[in-house]
């Protein structure tokens, strides 16, 4: 008993250390290998059966967006890049950014240089990413090139466009891009007949089967809206969610019309938003603390075992 | 002609030492930070304690009001940091607001301000790096804080910095510099 509990409270130290340390899961809520922050450090670790952290895969000054491809057979992280010259008054860009790819051996497969943003296909063995130069200010880099890369055939089919964010979304397999700019916000590029049209979409992170989008709260200043997607009518939710402001962090739970909604006034909370009823239920807000951007997440592993019961509340 | 003769009373101002008056008509801050513009600007000049760090010498605008707060604070920030840095502004605005390229900064109550270097120089600092002064920056964004006209502030989980009106939401970004943004001063006592 006494080694029960004492393996319990490691347990449950090492799992608030982990959310002390900044942990990223990656998307759609795979918990066996995680980013932490350990000694100024980052490192891409593997959890054990135990959740403890059995093996360090990579490590650096600074990653994030850690992610999977659709079957799981890839995994990739961002590594961020240092100042050129940390010591000079100046602004001078930076070196080393890049995108990693590991296989599940946790070999590193492939990398692309000054990746900033990217997606992987929901159905190959592809991704598009946003690559360009740190800038200081604003988006905090420039759009050099967007491109979908091929895994497999290492190559690579470039947008024509500048923007600074994109999703890819499953329901149509299509690439929605953000160019930030409110005159002409959204374009779609088809990956297979490889055509970029203007939208009237005012968001690009879509749900999975396409119904609805809701927008980017990056830095926020506006509403926080989600849209239905076949006429753009917005559709209304509840009022506490719409000061983007104070959005820490919004995701679909995956294959449902519901959202995860991190919100900071006075003090972090976290919601759980069904789309199609309206309805609001308040969840732990721990949960808030492990929402990244645009992320999809799989109810089970964000919800604990409770899941049912609290999709149930909303409904 | 009103923003000329402002600009005039703001130069006067500084080269006599101290913030600068309040102009007539105040500055209309309109719309959102992501849809918005302004009426009524102002330049943010170099001042006691502050000095504009960014590369586009036409994104130093705000509001009037806005000036007058930040001036003020930044003379408290100097007394205490007599050896510096200043505070270091990278972005504001345009002079009418509206789109730079940014997600927001549009109605002008935004700045990107760089975080504070522990060897006291001005210039870049990308976090994490040995270099940065945890203490002193959470000392900055108290002194922005206790205005009591600060709305939001995004900033990264590597500067650890403690506040509730913290927003750490993007943990890639905010790396080199906090966002902060004021209430719009049409709502100001």
């Amino acid at each position: 008993m006494n080694q029960y509990l004492q393996k319990t409270r490691l347990v449950l130290w090492f799992v608030s250390v982990l959310f002390l340390c900044n942990l990223a899961y990656g998307a759609a809520g795979n918990l066996d290998i995680v980013i932490v922050k350990e000694s100024g450090k980052n490192s891409v670790v593997l959890l054990g059966k135990d959740q403890m952290a059995a093996k360090s895969i990579y490590s650096a000054t600074s990653l994030s967006d850690l992610s999977w491809s659709y079957d799981k057979n890839y995994f990739s992280f961002i590594q961020h890049g240092d100042l050129l010259n940390p010591d000079s008054n100046q602004w001078q860009g930076d070196t080393g950014q890049k995108l990693i790819i590991m296989d599940l051996n946790h070999n590193p497969v492939d990398e692309i240089a000054d990746a900033r943003r990217y997606e992987w296909s929901p159905f190959e063995h592809k991704l598009v990413t946003i690559c360009g130069e740190r800038t200081e200010e604003g988006s905090e880099y420039t759009c050099k090139e967007i491109f979908v890369y091929d895994l497999k055939k290492r190559s690579k089919i470039i947008i024509p466009l500048v923007a600074y964010d994109l999703f890819w979304a499953r329901h149509d397999n299509t690439i929605y891009l953000d160019t930030y700019n409110n005159k002409q916000r959204v374009y779609s590029f088809n990956p297979v007949d490889k055509t970029l049209n203007k939208t009237s979409y005012r968001g690009i992170y879509f749900s999975w089967d396409g119904l609805y989008y809701y927008n980017d709260p990056y830095e926020g200043g506006g509403e926080f809206s989600v849209w239905r997607t076949r006429d753009n009518m917005r559709i209304e939710t509840p009022s506490i969610l719409k000061d983007s402001s104070h959005l820490c962090g919004v995701g679909w739970i995956k294959s449902t019309h519901c959202l995860l909604v991190s919100e900071l006034i006075d003090e972090r909370s976290c919601y759980l938003v069904n789309v199609d009823s309206g309805k609001m239920a308040l969840v732990d807000q721990s949960i808030g603390r492990r929402i990244r951007g645009c992320a999809e997440y799989l109810k089970r592993e964000i919800l604990g075992d409770k899941a049912e019961e609290i999709m149930q509340s909303v409904k | 002609m009103l923003a000329n003769m402002e600009l005039d009373g703001a130069k006067i101002a500084q080269a006599c030492g101290g913030p600068t008056p309040t102009p007539t008509p105040d500055t209309e801050h309109r719309g959102t930070p992501n849809d918005g513009s302004m009426v009524n600007s102002v330049i943010i000049y170099d001042s006691t304690g502050v000095v504009y760090s960014g590369s586009n010498a036409n994104y130093k605008y705000s509001g009037n009001k806005i000036r007058d707060v930040l001036y003020s604070l930044a003379e408290v920030w100097h007394s205490s940091n007599p050896d510096g840095p200043r505070i270091q502004i990278n972005v504001i605005s345009a002079q009418e607001g509206g789109d730079i390229g940014h997600s927001s900064h549009q109605n002008v109550l935004d700045f990107d301000i760089r975080y504070v270097r522990k060897d006291s120089t001005e210039g870049p600092l990308q976090l994490p790096s040995s270099n940065y002064d945890q203490t002193r920056t959470q000392d900055l964004i108290d002194l922005f804080i206790d205005t009591g006209k600060i709305d939001i502030i995004f900033t990264c989980a590597d500067a650890n910095l403690s506040s509730s009106k913290i927003n750490t939401n993007y943990s890639s970004t905010h790396k080199d510099h906090m966002h902060i943004r004021f209430t719009n001063p049409s709502g100001w006592n």
